[in-house]
């Protein structure tokens, strides 16, 4: 989307215009003022005015001629970039795909830095290709040094070369740099750190397991838990950790101490993930004084397709519960329960006070089989509650189990 | 006896012109910082995918307010349905078109008429019908009596689904990806409560399937000047604002809302002409009194491209329009200006928006008569008032190559020299009377604000064409609005 070079010198440049026509309009006012009311025809003013004249000329100059420049040479460098590009890729795949070692096929000298469309054409392809053939290329990286550079780059006192590093690392998830991004979960810059974990995590999927606080999970756990990041960022990471992240979960369940910010998004993860063995563990956060993490529970379980036996009448209760949003969770966790359990707990939902609870019931209602929607059909004709009746229609429609001119007639007869 | 107030008031000209200028460059320095160092190296294509592969969004419904917009509300839909986004419906909300703008929807996406169960969240005007559309399930259609667009956003509102919300104007094409980046910003922060994204002219671009494919510089000089008005506007003024938490404009053409908040907040106020902007306050208003962390922002990527008006009589209208709308907010809200409880809000946006947009054109256009007056009666050296007039000229070309500039960042920029060296030219030639021009015109509409509150003005437009924007259709003005109510929803382009 965007062009990430020349930027930096861009915007030095229009700190140092911003910088010095600062000066050039302060020292106008300063000489205006200083002319005690002389007014503008005062010699001395007309000599600071013409000065900033000069001054600003001259940056506009700098700015076009610049960004002339700039657009010009932009062109012909995407231009080489993407052929390059296209030629390095056909490449590295042939290289991952083939039997002989990295050693024999990348075939340049060990000291040789590889050239600017070389690394980025083999960190998509890393983006993509795991495995032994993902092997094969990081071990290209490593030949040529790009590993050592990125790593130096990140701990670079430059925002731009920083980022732009972090970003590399995250596509090329390389198990050495794994240490050198959690610490930056610990950045001062907010940007810094939700790049360094987005790329730690991706980094930590591909590690194999190890248990222990000295594993990559480990690590990342003891980062995760002392970093300053919104919940949102720690759920995508948490994400991104694939088909490791069900056992960093479990590790975060297990801390009794664990903050309710971070309960929250490892319900929700596991919701997400579809964790399913990861019912039971969550089960117990359903009767939580939190009605936040009431609802993740519960939310959790709708996504999971899940209700543990021993959670029946908690959900039940749930049903009832004072706060909505609650309710409503609980109502599409419902759609799980045995019918005979389900149905005369969801009808009298249709009638709830908020309007989501009333559609949540519905639409579970309409899950639970022949009897379910037997009960919405009934209900779109015969509840007392129009609220009730209009949801019921709407649901019908949805699932296409009522065609529009019957649902204009139910709405009629409501 | 009149030398010494007409002193001071030169004085106050020349401190008004320096804290201007010196603003606009502070914001264009943090707008490019915050723009293309930062935010387009945390937003790569492939951590996007990343996200959006482990269903990592928010689903959103897009409410998209139409009156008359026969001409291109089909063309608009489509782009809207072929967003790349796993989630979404888009709710058209026909404002009691008079034209064939519920037809045009009927046939082209196989409506059929369904009851909806529709929350009274926000009271509205009467609907009349709601549809679905048989090959697009998630797309509805609201044909309700005429209320304004407020009404009909909030109409849209009472129907939505989904957690987010969109405000897209029905004469506006998003690019791909606008929404998945816009509401991967809602995933990430949980305060965050509105975002607004950034807008360019559609005028000269090449549409393909209801996609931008192609940017090119429009043929007429009014539309190449609004492209640095928009390039200003949005990559240094909002982006300047939203870095330093005091946006207080979210562009009516392409917003993205938490449903909740605005509901909590009232929803859309009916009666007004900027209610984009005068939401946006009122969320600001609503949270700080509430106590309740909240965030604002603007982000540059998510593009929503708009046509703007290629005619003096429709770009008089709408800028009036957008400077009466203005006034109208800042005077509703008028309770926050240099009022400490707002913090930076009320002591530094608020004031700036009231002396530096709302007044700008009444002092912009009292330096010119102060100019002339005073080389006519000898207060002033001819050689002054030029190097002076000068300066303002260089300053403003300055800072509009300077916002432009941020656009040579982006892969889709205007991709010709040719067009680089029209927008410098254009920067100079705005200075020849078109901006003298939107200065008079806005401070007519300061004048007309308290007389003409919530009154809108026709707009022409040449429509979205299904292939290329440059060839509008032959019929395109036909059937425009017949009231004085338009259809054009944009905000206002200033900082």
């Amino acid at each position: 989307m965007w062009r990430r070079y020349g930027d930096a010198a861009y915007t030095l440049v229009t700190l140092a215009i911003f910088g010095f026509e600062t000066l050039a309009l302060g020292a106008l006012s300063l000489s205006f003022l200083l002319g005690k009311w002389a007014g503008v025809t005062s010699t001395p003013i007309e000599g600071v005015l013409l000065a900033t004249v000069v001054s600003a000329a001259s940056a506009l100059a700098m700015v076009g001629l610049y960004l002339l420049s700039y657009q010009f040479v932009s062109k012909l460098r995407d231009r080489r970039h993407a052929g390059q590009l296209d030629t390095w890729t056909e490449r590295w795949i042939g290289l991952a795909l083939a039997d002989d070692s990295a050693e024999s096929i990348a075939g340049s000298p060990r000291s040789r830095r590889l050239p600017r469309a070389a690394v980025h054409a083999v960190l998509s392809l890393l983006e993509a290709v795991k495995g032994e053939e993902g092997d094969r290329l990081k071990a290209v990286l490593a030949r040529h040094g790009v590993d050592r550079w990125l790593l130096r780059h990140v701990a670079s006192g430059h925002l731009t070369a920083r980022l732009d590093a972090i970003e590399s690392l995250g596509k090329a998830r390389l198990p050495q740099s794994l240490d050198s991004l959690l610490v930056l979960l610990e950045h001062p810059k907010p940007v810094v750190r939700r790049m360094a974990v987005r790329a730690a995590a991706g980094t930590v999927a591909i590690m194999p397991p190890e248990p222990g606080p000295d594993g990559p999970g480990g690590k990342f756990i003891q980062a995760l838990k002392t970093a300053d990041l919104k919940a949102g960022v720690v759920q995508e990471s948490l994400l991104l950790l694939e088909t490791k992240a069900g056992a960093v979960l479990r590790d975060l369940l297990a801390d009794p101490d664990l903050p309710d910010s971070l309960l929250w998004v490892v319900l929700e993860t596991v919701g997400r993930l579809g964790l399913a063995d990861m019912a039971e563990d969550i089960s117990r956060y359903a009767k939580h004084e939190d009605p936040e993490l009431r609802a993740a529970t519960f939310r959790a379980l709708h996504r999971l397709g899940t209700v543990p036996d021993h959670l029946q009448r908690t959900l039940l209760a749930a049903l009832n519960d004072e706060v909505d949003f609650v309710r409503i969770q609980a109502a599409h966790a419902a759609a799980f329960l045995p019918a005979e359990v389900a149905l005369p707990a969801l009808e009298p939902r249709l009638g709830d006070d908020s309007w989501w609870a009333r559609r949540a019931a519905a639409a579970s209602l309409a899950r639970l089989g022949d009897d379910g929607v037997s009960t919405v059909k009934r209900a779109a004709q015969t509840h007392p509650d129009q609220a009730a009746r209009e949801m019921a229609v709407q649901i019908l429609l949805e699932a296409n189990l009522l065609d529009p001119a019957t649902a204009r007639l139910a709405k009629g007869v409501a | 006896m009149w030398r010494t107030p007409l002193t001071i008031y030169q004085y106050l000209l020349l401190i008004y012109f320096s804290g201007l200028n010196i603003l606009y460059g502070l914001f264009c320095c943090v707008g490019l910082r915050a723009i293309v160092v930062i935010f387009a190296r945390e937003f790569s294509q492939g951590t996007l995918r990343d996200l959006l592969e482990r269903d990592v969004y928010k689903p959103v419904s897009i409410l998209v307010p139409a009156y008359n917009e026969e001409v291109s509300i089909v063309a608009s839909v489509r782009s809207l349905l072929a967003l790349q986004f796993p989630e979404f419906e888009v709710i058209v909300v026909s404002d009691g078109s008079t034209d064939d703008t519920l037809g045009q929807l009927y046939d082209a996406f196989a409506l059929a008429e369904q009851p909806l169960a529709t929350r009274q969240d926000l009271p509205t005007a009467t609907v009349n019908r709601t549809y679905r559309s048989l090959s697009h399930p998630n797309l509805v259609v609201v044909d309700k009596e005429n209320g304004g667009k407020a009404d009909s956003l909030n109409a849209g509102l009472n129907l939505a689904r989904y957690p987010l919300f969109a405000g897209v104007d029905a004469d506006s094409l998003l690019d791909g990806e606008a929404i998945l980046r816009a509401t991967r910003l809602f995933v990430e922060d949980e305060t965050l409560i509105a975002v607004g994204g950034t807008i360019r002219p559609l005028n000269g671009a090449v549409v393909k399937d209801g996609r931008v494919t192609e940017v090119a510089m429009p043929k007429k000089w009014l539309e190449r000047f609004q492209i640095l008005e928009y390039a200003h506007a949005f990559f240094t003024g909002r982006a300047g604002w939203s870095h330093f938490k005091s946006l207080l404009i979210i562009s009516g053409a392409f917003g993205l809302f938490r449903r909740t908040a605005v509901l909590e907040a009232g929803g859309f106020l009916v009666g007004t002409v900027s209610e984009d902007m005068e939401l946006v306050v009122r969320l600001h208003k609503h949270f700080v009194r509430k106590g309740q962390p909240y965030n604002i922002r603007f982000t540059p990527d998510p593009i929503c491209w708009s046509e703007v008006p290629s005619d003096l009589g429709t770009l008089r209208r709408q800028r009036n329009r957008w400077h009466r709308g203005l006034w109208e907010t800042l005077w509703t809200h008028k309770d926050m200006l240099f009022n400490p409880r707002y913090g930076r809000l009320g002591m530094v946006a608020v004031p700036y928006f009231w002396f530096f947009e709302a007044l700008a054109p009444l002092v912009e256009v009292s330096g010119y008569i102060l100019v002339v007056l005073g080389m006519l009666f000898g207060f002033i050296s001819p050689r002054f008032a030029v190097l002076f007039v000068l300066l303002a000229v260089l300053y403003g070309m300055l800072l509009s190559q300077m916002a432009a500039g941020i656009e040579t960042f982006l892969s889709t920029r205007y991709p010709r020299l040719r067009d680089r060296m029209l927008l410098f030219l254009a920067a100079f030639l705005e200075f020849l009377g078109y901006r003298q021009f939107l200065a008079f015109e806005r401070s007519v509409a300061t004048v007309q604000a308290p007389f003409k509150k919530g009154k809108w003005g026709k707009m022409n437009r040449t429509g979205i064409s299904g292939t290329n924007s440059r060839t509008p259709p032959p019929d395109a003005e036909r059937n425009l609005p017949p009231d004085d109510r338009a259809s054009d929803h944009k905000s206002p382009a200033g900082v």
